[in-house]
């Protein structure tokens, strides 16, 4: 297993920079709207696809719409104002997002997204355990669209809570102030989201994992 | 499908995302240790599915701007100045 990773998140920098703005650090009204502009655009892109221009019509409105609304914020916690970027970004692309030939709308049931042998029957035989390829393999450009690809096969209510839970960090409080639903409903909704992905990536990585795994034991055979 | 101690693998896959998130009780999440110690595809599956969180945490969307980022004048970094001020004024 990989280590995992402390990375700053998207909403973790807007927090940070919220409150280089409350104490008056230098130019960080420049640094939060550059910053804020790459979330709202790449959020964009995540929930509504790979329409640039859809992204950055929806960032230009978002910047207006939140600076608008914040004035009529009540509370001084940054979080309040994180929350409040998202509510805003998640209603704008949710207007301007064009519909597809194919929007996906069905949402596999729990049992649905279990694993199966050939016959449709519920084992767990054999996985192959494909979290042994370097994520930097999996993220490289060839193959960095299997995660978007999978992500826009998920239905927009199951795809949103996945982006901002597990891509933009946020926590499930933040998660159900934004789209409006219960915690206990976006851990629901999360959980789903997530073996939808996994089986997803699993279709395309397991094979590559495979003959790695062949590529070895041939390897092994030879010393 | 596998019973092991008490839980069957079909059980494990339905609290998965919770264990993960550490949001379980401790009673729970140790039958769940044991059983993934013991059943080697629900380990795979549970190590996959740690591996599809991380690769989402790690995406990026290519894309290229087209159009310039928003550079405030004067007058706009004024508004925005109030806006904040006004926000944070409590704490100020």
């Amino acid at each position: 297993m990989e280590k995992l990773q402390k990375r700053r998140t998207s909403a973790e920098k807007i927090t940070r920079l919220l409150n280089d703005i409350r104490e008056n650090k230098s130019n960080a009204i420049n640094r939060f709207l550059k910053e804020a502009q790459q979330t709202v655009l790449s959020f964009g892109m995540k929930v509504c696809g790979g329409h640039v221009q859809d992204a950055e019509d929806t960032m230009q409105e978002v910047l207006v719409r939140f600076f608008r609304g914040a004035r009529k914020l009540k509370f001084n916690d940054t979080k309040v104002l994180r929350v409040w970027l998202y509510k805003v970004a998640k209603n704008a692309c949710l207007m301007n997002r064009r519909k597809g030939k194919y929007e996906p709308i069905y949402m596999s049931s729990i049992n649905e997204l279990l694993p199966r042998n050939e016959n449709g029957e519920v084992q767990t035989l054999d996985i192959p355990d494909w979290s042994r390829i370097p994520d930097k393999l999996i993220l490289e450009k060839e193959n960095s669209h299997i995660i978007q690809k999978a992500l826009l096969e998920l239905p927009l209510d199951y795809r949103i809570v996945l982006v901002l839970r597990d891509m933009e960090g946020l926590s499930t409080k933040e998660v159900s102030e934004v789209v409006g639903i219960s915690e206990t409903n976006v851990k629901v909704r999360l959980h789903r989201a997530r073996l939808f992905m996994r089986n997803e990536l699993s279709k395309y990585l397991s094979p590559i994992y495979e003959k790695g795994e062949r590529v070895e034991e041939e390897k092994g055979a030879k010393l | 499908m596998k019973r092991k101690k008490g839980l069957s693998c079909k059980n494990i896959f339905s609290s998965l995302s919770k264990y993960i998130d550490k949001e379980l009780d401790d009673s729970l999440s140790e039958q769940i240790d044991r059983h993934i110690g013991n059943c080697k595809p629900c380990k795979a599956f549970l190590n996959t599915l740690r591996k599809t969180i991380r690769l989402c945490n790690k995406f990026k969307p290519e894309y290229k701007f087209r159009i310039q980022r928003v550079k405030p004048n004067k007058d706009l970094e004024e508004e925005i100045k109030t806006t904040f001020t006004h926000f944070f004024r409590e704490t100020r």
